[in-house]
């Protein structure tokens, strides 16, 4: 188990968004949190990495109580998330929005990048040479030196994945990363997903489409008014009548 | 006793100024989304059209108001129609008009220095507004008291007119969702030529004020825009009402404050407590949390 | 040649100063309005060592820039939360804020009298008097500043920086502190204004509160939208350009109490001008592209507050 959230409780001003919401991830797993629009998925996105506070409730990441950890070093604890809106940085090239996601000591340091040269040199070549990896790995290694604002949608989102595997984290939080694809897209999409889990990464993936996270889920859990309703495997998920009901608003 | 009374009226002259300049600010602001620096232009301008107007025309003082209000008023709605209207057009963004807006201000506090000198220009025939009166033994002159009256009446006009016109209605309704009154068939275009015209009728009331007190001068509108922009902010944007209690805390405050605080230090707490505050409750006073 | 000097010497400490909000505010997007503050801590930090504790000059400029990286330090705190427009306001409010405390503080500033008396520098006891030899020194601080911030901003820092002026939530949802970077960069952007307050303060000898003020700020951050933010160019090329084209003005029949608010007439239409013509500036490229970006944050800045 790689995540475990317990009791979590969210609240913004009359609204409850999150209400004693628990459940775990498992290690290498794919993992689908699912639910109508406005059940919370994206608070608990961001309540896992740590860009929202929880009003009570703990997580739990690889055995450690990550509740109070800040944002920026739960990634280097080894979690990285997408957004809904892609957030490309459109200014800067491919190279560029990926490399930025690399973990850094040195070169991003002002006042160890004046007096290590050289250990700077040898963490953004060796930076350099894993983007390369991970760019040919998703299939933009010939786009690397355009803008990402010049990419297609679906390019970008191939980026937005990119720039999660730079963090090198292990579990890897995924903002319905699927919508907007065209069928192409999609399938290669899928292939990659897969493939990572079998690269020792673990996914949790906020979805709309239930078919496709049918196909690519061992465990869905379903999600209504910020509570965990329901997890389980993805088929008997679906099955479930009373949670079809909720989810096509019967 | 007397000494905290006649600090008190001082204190309402001052707040008088802060209120008129940030209602002025906030109307524009809260509706346009613009940061509408030159608003400390229009304060110098109003002051120097008074003094063209009953200087070297001659016209009474009361003619001469009305007449440099409507002109304040026109001068600020052609600052959007012409300037802000053009970067707009052309894809400008809110920070470039913010800019075109300092560019203004600069043109405007440089061209009049060029054209008046940079002294003052005293109004010979302000002698008889500068007789003192006695009000319950606190001196206030009549410019003073003429500005709290005619403050006081601009500001319930102000009330009134955003609370029970139809037009008024309008503009708050634009502020909160811009896409919806264009859709709902409002023209955006002439709300904002509204707004700015009343804000910078509000700012030429303080603008009279100074320049019949000291004379027509350039420059000193910035700050005082500044600090009456911390009052709409600590108010709350977009809470009129807020904006007043800020404005009525800042000019109090700079008067009454003498008797415990040595009498130079009052601008740098003030800026001290926005700072502070703007860490603490960056939405304002009155301003709900997201 | 004695006017050429002081203009170059003048454009130099300009250079420093656009460059040190080019880091500030094209790199990272920080509109800050209180560079005139920082550059007036320098120079009173640099005259104050030296008229006070007979410090040199290289000391006193060292002691100038660690002086002015920690007020810059304390200064980014309270505008870190807010963004926006909220931001340039505050900086506003910092900038009038420090400018009361030079004339406040008599004490240590000598209120609105100023330092005087600040020696020209001395190195192993031979005195800097003349300006051509004061302009060498100039020069060649400029150029260490200048080299300094250039290799700074094309590291990985740099990159965060850039990635900070696109989207904040993205930098720090890949692990790096936003928050950390933008006060390095605020406290880089003090030190660098320090020197150029530092070379100020030795040449024109005697300073006072009336140079540091708001106008200051609106000038200097003028430059360097004029110049075109993000564009070093811009800082050097576009300062040197921006500041000699007004002095065109003092050739022509003019007395100088009319060509010195004349000057600053043609500088606010150059503005007006650009921003409706060609807002990136001189040199600069893809600025109101990159604007547009922040633009979508001053909305939903504004989107909170509205629900007064």
């Amino acid at each position: 188990m790689i995540l475990q959230l317990n009791g979590i409780s969210k609240r913004f001003g009359g609204l409850q968004a999150v209400s004693n919401c628990s459940f775990t991830v498992e290690k290498g797993k794919v993992v689908a949190l699912i639910g109508p629009n406005g059940a919370g998925k994206t608070t608990i996105f961001n309540l896992i990495t740590g860009a929202l506070k929880p009003d009570s409730g703990s997580i739990y990441f690889k055995g450690k109580d990550i509740t109070n950890v800040q944002e920026h070093k739960r990634v280097h604890l080894g979690m990285a998330r997408s957004f809904q809106d892609v957030r490309a940085l459109t200014e800067m090239t491919v190279l560029e929005n990926v490399i930025l996601a690399c973990p850094s000591r040195y070169a991003e340091s002002p006042l160890l990048s004046l007096v290590r040269p050289n250990q700077v040199r040898k963490e953004e070549s060796h930076n350099i040479k894993k983007v390369f990896e991970i760019l040919e790995y998703v299939g933009l290694s010939d786009k690397k030196d355009k803008l990402a604002g010049d990419l297609s949608y679906a390019e970008q989102k191939l980026l937005i994945l990119a720039r999660l595997l730079a963090t090198d984290a292990e579990l890897l939080l995924l903002d319905e990363p699927a919508s907007g694809l065209d069928p192409g897209s999609l399938r290669k999409f899928v292939e990659l997903i897969r493939d990572l889990t079998n690269n020792n990464k673990t996914i949790l993936i906020v979805e709309h489409n239930v078919s496709l996270v049918s196909e690519i889920s061992d465990k869905m859990v379903f999600l209504h008014h910020g509570e965990a309703l329901a997890e389980g495997k993805p088929d008997e998920v679906a099955k479930n009548e009373e949670l079809r009901d909720i989810y096509f608003g019967a | 006793m007397e000494i905290l009374w006649q600090l008190f009226i001082q204190g309402v002259v001052l707040s008088m100024v802060y209120l008129l300049i940030a209602s002025g600010f906030s109307v524009i602001y809260g509706t346009t989304g613009h940061f509408h620096i030159s608003h400390a232009g229009v304060f110098t301008l109003a002051g120097y059209v008074l003094y063209l107007l009953m200087e070297s025309m001659g016209l009474p003082i009361w003619i001469s108001l009305i007449l440099a209000i409507v002109i304040s008023a026109i001068l600020g709605a052609l600052i959007y129609l012409t300037l802000y209207r053009a970067v707009l057009s052309r894809n400008g963004t809110h920070l470039v008009l913010f800019i075109a807006s300092l560019g203004l201000l600069t043109v405007i506090d440089n061209g009049i220095v060029a054209i008046f000198s940079p002294d003052p220009q005293t109004f010979t025939t302000s002698v008889e507004f500068n007789k003192v009166l006695m009000i319950l033994g606190a001196p206030v002159t009549v410019i003073q008291l003429g500005m709290i009256i005619i403050g006081i009446v601009a500001l319930l006009l102000l009330y009134v007119f955003m609370n029970r016109t139809k037009a008024g209605r309008m503009i708050k309704a634009a502020s909160v969702n811009p896409d919806l009154s264009q859709i709902v068939g409002i023209s955006l275009k002439k709300i904002h030529v509204i707004c700015y015209a009343i804000g910078s009728a509000l700012v030429a009331i303080p603008g009279f004020y100074f320049a019949l007190d000291t004379g027509a001068n350039s420059g000193k509108g910035v700050e005082l825009v500044i600090l009456a922009v911390m009052a709409v902010i600590m108010g709350g944007i977009r809470s009129l009402v807020g904006a007043w209690i800020a404005s009525l805390f800042i000019g109090m405050f700079y008067n009454m404050s003498i008797l415990w605080i040595p009498p130079h230090w009052q601008t740098s707490i003030i800026f001290f407590l926005f700072l502070i505050m703007i860490m603490v409750r960056p939405t304002g006073l009155f301003g709900q949390r997201a | 040649m004695e006017l050429l000097i002081g203009f170059a010497i003048l454009a130099c400490i300009y250079i420093i100063l656009a460059s040190s909000l080019n880091i500030l505010i094209g790199y990272t997007g920080i509109f800050s309005m209180a560079q005139a503050a920082v550059f007036g801590v320098g120079a009173y930090a640099a005259a104050l060592l030296e008229t006070k504790l007979t410090w040199g000059f290289i000391p006193s400029l060292i002691g100038a820039i660690v002086i002015a990286g920690v007020i810059s330090a304390i200064m980014a705190f309270p505008s870190l939360g807010v963004s926006g427009d909220y931001f340039i306001v505050a900086s506003f409010g910092l900038q009038m804020l420090i400018h009361t405390l030079f004339m406040n503080l008599d004490g240590l500033t000598n209120g609105p009298a100023g330092v005087q008396r600040i020696p020209r520098p001395e190195f192993f006891g031979y005195q800097l008097n003349s300006d051509i030899e004061y302009l060498i020194l100039t020069i060649l601080l400029t150029a260490i500043v200048l080299w300094f911030l250039v290799g700074i901003s094309k590291t990985g820092f740099g990159r965060v920086l850039r990635a900070i002026k696109e989207d904040e939530t993205v930098v720090q949802s890949l692990g790096k502190s936003a928050k950390r970077s933008k006060i390095t960069v605020t406290v880089l952007s003090g030190c660098v204004a320090a020197v150029a307050g530092s070379i100020y303060a030795n040449y024109v000898t005697y300073i006072s509160p009336a140079s540091f003020t708001i106008h200051e700020s609106i000038f200097i951050a003028q430059l360097i939208i004029l110049g075109g933010l993000g564009s070093w160019r811009g800082a050097t090329i576009g300062t040197i350009i921006l500041l000699g084209l007004p002095e065109v003005l003092k050739f022509l029949p003019i007395s100088e109490t009319y060509a010195a608010p004349l000057r600053q007439v043609f500088f606010g239409l150059l503005i007006i001008g650009f921003m409706i013509l060609r807002p990136q500036g001189i040199f600069g490229t893809n600025m109101a592209k990159k604007i547009k970006i922040k633009d979508s944050n001053i909305t939903a800045e504004l989107g909170e507050g509205e629900k007064a």
